[in-house]
């Protein structure tokens, strides 16, 4: 089972949809992975139970200032694989053949180089499944000291895969995550509606799926009204995010607003300040009896 | 209906997407010449029909609508074969490497029938920077006195690997890959300008340029632009427009437009306005990397195929690559592009 809150990573990446430059300032303040701990110790004090944690470049670094911290040794990690934007830029700089390269030369040399081993001989075999499974692996390397309940499928990919109709790759993330990590498989989505259907329809009963969901509809495509109708048919668990709309929502509103909705049990939140991070476990008390 | 996908790299990928959840898209075939993806596919999605030659495909009697995404000095060429025989083809920006070569390609088309083509400047689907061309035109900063306009990326900070950096392929550097956006909004929002001047220098790679720089002058009023994809710290491309004018400010990008009013306009209230994307966005059918993506692709999907007109039209097109071409040519002269 997930957790009912988990703490949002956006701020800590500079990624902000409202504001580039609050996003920048965000970043900046947040180079430093102890002050990513320290705020991640205020989060469980105020009710986080995990973190959502891309594989971005710093991720590492992050986790080992989470071990330091005795008191967040049971703070669970929730992977939200692949740091899309870092395969993107390398694919417009090297092309998909170096971007390729590049995601089987990451992580420590002596993983690497047993890795690299298997995705040599999977390329070598032209075993693409294999080369996913690899590809899967030296992603996860950085978690594997941490309890990791759920690793997501990045937006990007698994609306990448839905749009194409490959839901082979659905299929192959779902036997991967639950054989080889024990973990449930969980996919990212602005397609909250389309892709609830496309996984049922590949077989795939009551899956985990992360998408927006909000009081303003941001994000919520084809719209919030067909995104709620959806969600109350009760055919897949939600973790919703972008609750707060990037900090656009009147928090008050925004809980109510989820509270309203019975479907929203999980949801992951960004907050960067005690303040925050204290209204917001008193208002998920008040309107969602967290 | 069945659309043609040539090019299966990241754009090819995602308009793929995009046009399969368009109403009557589900049927696409690839034409993709990496023999390694062409096997990545048919390994993890064995249903789907990937050809190596886009040509092959031209036969095919239920062929209604293609995708060119394929690196741009290959856009021309293939837009000839391609437009003999299915007239609605949406190509990835810029549509060519140059204005001769557009031209001639855009010529294969007769004028009055090219309603069917539309190329990939995705940002004029931006609500933020519509709502901008919405206010500017309303007056809400006055007269227009002065506009800045940039875009940077950090995507070349050392010598890189793909076609895009390689003259050739590319057909040119940064000028045509984030140029022809900032090129195409800055005529989108100011028209054409009376005469320009530019400056092109490379700072990294060799033989295509990095950075860019363009002064453009209108009746009354000048601008400038820089684009740079070899700025540190970016965390992805971004595009900014600033105008000053008789009665205030107004800057737009991709999180929000902001503007600072001397006294009411355009329904705006005197003092600080700033309207950001969560307020202006709206839900699209299929999202995959943003709603423009889609946007433009229904555009595209729908528009009538007679007349010459649309957002993001050959017309349109041609426009940009001659200010392009002049840029180009420029190198600190004057030169009069229309």
């Amino acid at each position: 089972m997930i957790d009912r809150v988990i703490l949002g990573d956006n701020a800590f990446f500079g990624v902000n949809h409202r504001s580039r430059t609050e996003g920048d300032s965000l970043a900046k303040r947040f180079e430093d992975p102890r002050e990513v701990a320290r705020v991640c110790a205020a989060a469980k004090h105020h009710g986080a139970g995990g973190i959502m944690l891309s594989s971005h470049h710093r991720t590492p670094s992050i986790l080992a200032a989470l071990r330091e911290r005795p008191e967040l040794r049971d703070f669970r990690i929730y992977p939200n694989i692949p740091y899309l934007m870092k395969y993107v830029q390398r694919s417009t700089q090297a092309g998909i053949g170096g971007m390729m390269g590049d995601i089987f030369s990451t992580g420590p040399w002596h993983r690497r180089a047993a890795t690299l081993a298997r995705g040599g001989w999977a390329y070598l075999r032209k075993d693409f499944r294999k080369m996913i499974e690899v590809a899967v692996e030296l992603e996860l390397e950085p978690y594997r000291k941490h309890p990791v309940p759920a690793v997501f499928l990045h937006n990007g990919l698994a609306d990448l895969a839905l749009g194409l109709g490959w839901t082979e790759v659905f299929h192959i993330w779902d036997r991967l995550i639950r054989r080889k990590y024990r973990a449930i498989p969980g996919f990212g989505t602005l397609n909250q509606v389309k892709m609830s259907e496309a996984l049922e329809a590949a077989g795939l009963a009551a899956p985990l799926i992360m998408a927006p969901f909000n009081m303003a509809g941001f994000h919520m495509n084809p719209s919030r009204e067909v995104c709620e109708a959806s969600l109350a048919g009760g055919r897949y668990t939600l973790l919703a995010m972008n609750v707060l709309v990037s900090g656009a929502a009147d928090p008050e509103a925004a809980f109510r607003y989820l509270g309203s909705h019975p479907g929203v049990r999980h949801m992951v939140i960004g907050a960067t300040s005690e303040a925050h991070l204290a209204q917001n476990e008193l208002l998920l008390k008040k309107h969602l009896g967290v | 209906m069945r659309t043609l996908i040539v090019g299966f790299g990241k754009m090819g990928m995602l308009h793929a997407a995009t046009v399969r959840m368009l109403p009557g898209g589900g049927d696409i075939v690839i034409a993709e010449t990496s023999p390694l993806v062409r096997q990545g596919i048919a390994a993890i999605a064995p249903g789907t029909r990937v050809i190596a030659d886009y040509a092959e495909a031209l036969a095919d009697p239920a062929l209604t609508h293609a995708v060119i995404a394929t690196p741009t000095a290959s856009h021309a060429p293939i837009f000839r074969r391609v437009a003999a025989r299915v007239p609605r083809i949406f190509v990835e920006k810029p549509f060519a490497a140059d204005h001769a070569s557009a031209q001639a390609a855009a010529d294969c088309l007769p004028s009055g029938a090219r309603g069917g083509v539309r190329v990939g400047h995705c940002i004029r689907f931006s609500p933020l920077f519509l709502e901008a061309k919405r206010l500017l035109d309303a007056g809400a900063v006055g007269t227009i006195e002065r506009f800045d306009a940039t875009m940077f990326s950090s995507d070349v900070l050392k010598p890189a690997k793909s076609w895009r950096f390689k003259g050739a392929a590319a057909g040119g550097g940064v000028l045509l890959d984030l140029g022809s956006h900032l090129v195409d909004m800055t005529r989108f929002f100011f028209g054409m300008p009376e005469e320009l001047t530019g400056r092109t220098e490379s700072l990294v790679s060799a033989g295509t340029e990095d950075r860019f720089e363009s002064e453009w002058s209108y009746a009354g009023f000048s601008g400038r632009l820089e684009a740079s994809w070899s700025k540190p710290d970016c965390r992805k491309a971004s595009l900014q427009i600033r105008v000053k004018g008789s009665n205030g400010e107004l800057s737009v990008s991709d999180d929000a437009v902001e503007l600072r009013l001397a006294s009411p306009a355009a329904g705006l209230p005197a003092g600080a306005t700033r309207r950001s994307i969560t307020a202006l966005e709206r839900p699209v059918p299929f999202d995959l990397a943003g709603t423009v993506y889609a946007m433009q692709l229904e555009a595209w999907w729908n528009a009538p195929i007679a007349g010459d007109a649309g957002v993001n039209s050959l017309d349109e097109n041609l426009a940009d690559l001659r200010l392009l071409d002049a840029i180009r040519r420029s190198q600190g002269q004057r030169i009069r592009p229309r």
